[in-house]
């Protein structure tokens, strides 16, 4: 058997050790509204979250849609699309790892812009009041980035600091997140930097 | 030679067989010769002879010569007598054909002042779980009795039966202690207190004039699988009140995370300008740190920490559980052997007839 594969089921075997207390599956279903702001534009978008969680391993995944109207109220406004997967392993109760894709398309006149991102995520918990009320703060590093217009690769980073509302025994939860990112197109002056305020409103299922 | 034959004669007369002895008694006994009875019936219980008596033969003198004793007008020492026999053999009663009632009644009124209990048990009995060890107990008299399992050390490792004995009793052990463990051991003890009418003593305590204390040494073996062990005690558990540091604690986590809300920016993209929407959730931190701050007081529940704990106390009492069954499951097969061997008179059973 070859190192990778050992390597493999240690990571298996580690992720299925159940946290204490910790039911075996448990999801969610949330809708989210973004308010999304580039140095150039901003806007509202709409999207739903969900997420899977088997032991230390979750899986979620997130879709927004929107429209960005410039700052300057002379340019043309632009579509937003994005979307994320992530990979979520809870070492501890209070930290986590989360690998996954992100990508964002503008859609304009000209044509559509995407930015697809791997991240490789860490992301503290903190319990600011019982169970009921917790805050995260997550950094980000873009593990690959690629743009299409024009054409290459480049670097990207990111954070999000929130803080988690959970209706108790009710399946109810809401968050409030700010997140930041930046992505720089290697050998061009480009760079993207959007900032999203995100709220939540979610269902549980223990 | 001849010097040597004639002198081999006389002295085997005066030596002769216990059994010879014992009827050479029994016929001075009937020939009202009192003394010479009780003579030769002492020589006969006393080594040598002693030693080729049997129970029967030996309950068989002691009456005799209680009688004789009584006869030669020395009441004491029949009482004395009489009451060796009870010891001896708490059934036995005197042969009412041979005996005169007056000798029947002493004997009787000697027994009935002896609170002691004979025990007869198998030499060597095996069983499995369920099963049991049988002890048979015959008393001299009515009285009340204590039956218990005692360590080398005489410490009751439990007791068996407790209250009154009649003409008999079946007293069964299934080889565990008080706390439903085996006793295992070369050296324990089945051991009967007999319990006197006039307050001498309770269990264990039976001598003097109440009653007596009877041992039977006990060798038990247990061959057993392994069990598993008990999982520890439980001994992290969270807190159920907050203390002083835990109300600031969320604050300061809180206070922490808005911090980190407002300088996310200058982390992430150093020369921009960032919009004004990070204060929207460093404001919720911050609102949410003094909600965590005045519900979390020293003193006050913590319900969440209530929650897990009991989370953790029912999978404890789960695993225990579970161990239980496991080992109650092994022990099913386990084999108890119990040897038995003679009975040991600590402390004697008389009273004044």
């Amino acid at each position: 058997m070859s190192t990778r594969r050992l390597l493999l089921a240690a990571v298996w075997a580690f992720a299925a050790v159940p946290l204490a207390g910790q039911t075996p599956v448990t999801g969610t279903a949330a809708g989210l509204v973004l308010n999304v702001r580039t140095r150039t534009d901003a806007g509202t978008a709409l999207g739903f979250a969900g997420s899977v969680r088997f032991r230390r391993l979750e899986l979620q995944v997130r879709y927004a849609e929107g429209t960005l109207q410039p700052a300057d109220g002379a340019s043309v406004g632009r579509d937003l699309v994005e979307g994320a997967v992530a990979l979520r392993f809870v070492a501890t109760p209070w930290l986590s790892l989360q690998p996954g894709p992100h990508a964002r398309r503008f859609d304009s006149p000209v044509g559509a812009e995407r930015w697809v991102t791997w991240q490789l995520g860490g992301r503290a918990d903190v319990a600011i009041a019982g169970t009921g009320v917790r805050g995260h703060a997550m950094l980000w590093r873009g593990m690959g980035l690629e743009v299409n217009v024009p054409p290459g690769s480049g670097s990207a980073r990111g954070g999000e600091v929130g803080v988690t509302i959970d209706l108790g025994p009710r399946p109810f939860w809401f968050a409030l997140a700010y997140g930041i990112d930046q992505a720089q197109v290697r050998d061009a002056t480009r760079r993207e930097t959007v900032e999203t305020l995100t709220f939540t409103a979610g269902l549980r299922r223990r | 030679m001849a010097l040597a034959l004639l002198l081999a004669s006389p002295l085997r007369a005066q030596n002769g067989s216990a059994s010879e002895v014992l009827t050479g008694a029994v016929r001075a006994y009937r020939d009202l010769d009192f003394d010479a009875a009780a003579r030769l019936l002492r020589r006969v219980l006393a080594p040598p002879l002693a030693v080729g008596l049997d129970d029967a033969e030996r309950a068989r003198a002691l009456t005799y010569l209680g009688a004789a004793e009584h006869y030669r007008e020395q009441p004491d020492s029949a009482i004395a007598v009489f009451r060796r026999l009870v010891v001896l053999a708490p059934r036995h009663r005197p042969d009412t054909l041979v005996f005169p009632p007056e000798i029947t009644r002493l004997y009787n009124a000697v027994r009935s002042s002896t609170r002691i209990v004979a025990v007869r048990l198998p030499a060597d009995t095996e069983f499995g779980v369920g099963g049991k060890l049988v002890a048979w107990l015959y008393p001299s008299t009515p009285h009340a009795v204590t039956v218990a399992i005692s360590g080398e050390d005489g410490h009751a490792l439990r007791t068996v039966y407790a209250g009154p004995i009649g003409d008999s009793l079946d007293v069964s052990w299934d080889g565990r202690d008080s706390t439903g463990s085996f006793a295992t051991g070369d050296r324990l003890w089945l051991t009967v207190s007999s319990r006197g009418s006039r307050g001498a003593g309770g269990a264990g305590g039976a001598g003097g004039a109440g009653g007596a204390k009877l041992r039977v040494p006990l060798r038990v073996e247990v061959s057993a699988p392994d069990t598993l062990p008990h999982p520890p005690p439980l001994s992290a558990l969270l807190p159920e009140r907050a203390t002083r540091e835990t109300g600031l604690r969320s604050l300061g986590g809180a206070a922490l995370l808005a911090a980190g809300a407002l300088t996310l920016p200058s982390l992430v993209a150093p020369g921009e300008r960032a919009s004004g929407t990070r204060f929207a959730v460093a404001g919720a931190l911050g609102v949410s740190g003094l909600v965590g701050y005045l519900s979390r007081r020293a003193g006050r529940p913590l319900p969440e920490n209530a929650a897990i704990n009991q989370t953790r106390r029912d999978a404890w009492r789960r695993q225990d559980a579970a161990v239980t069954r496991e080992n109650a499951g092994r022990m099913r097969a386990a084999r108890v052997r119990i040897r038995g061997g003679s009975a040991v008179v600590l402390e004697g059973g008389g009273g004044d007839p």
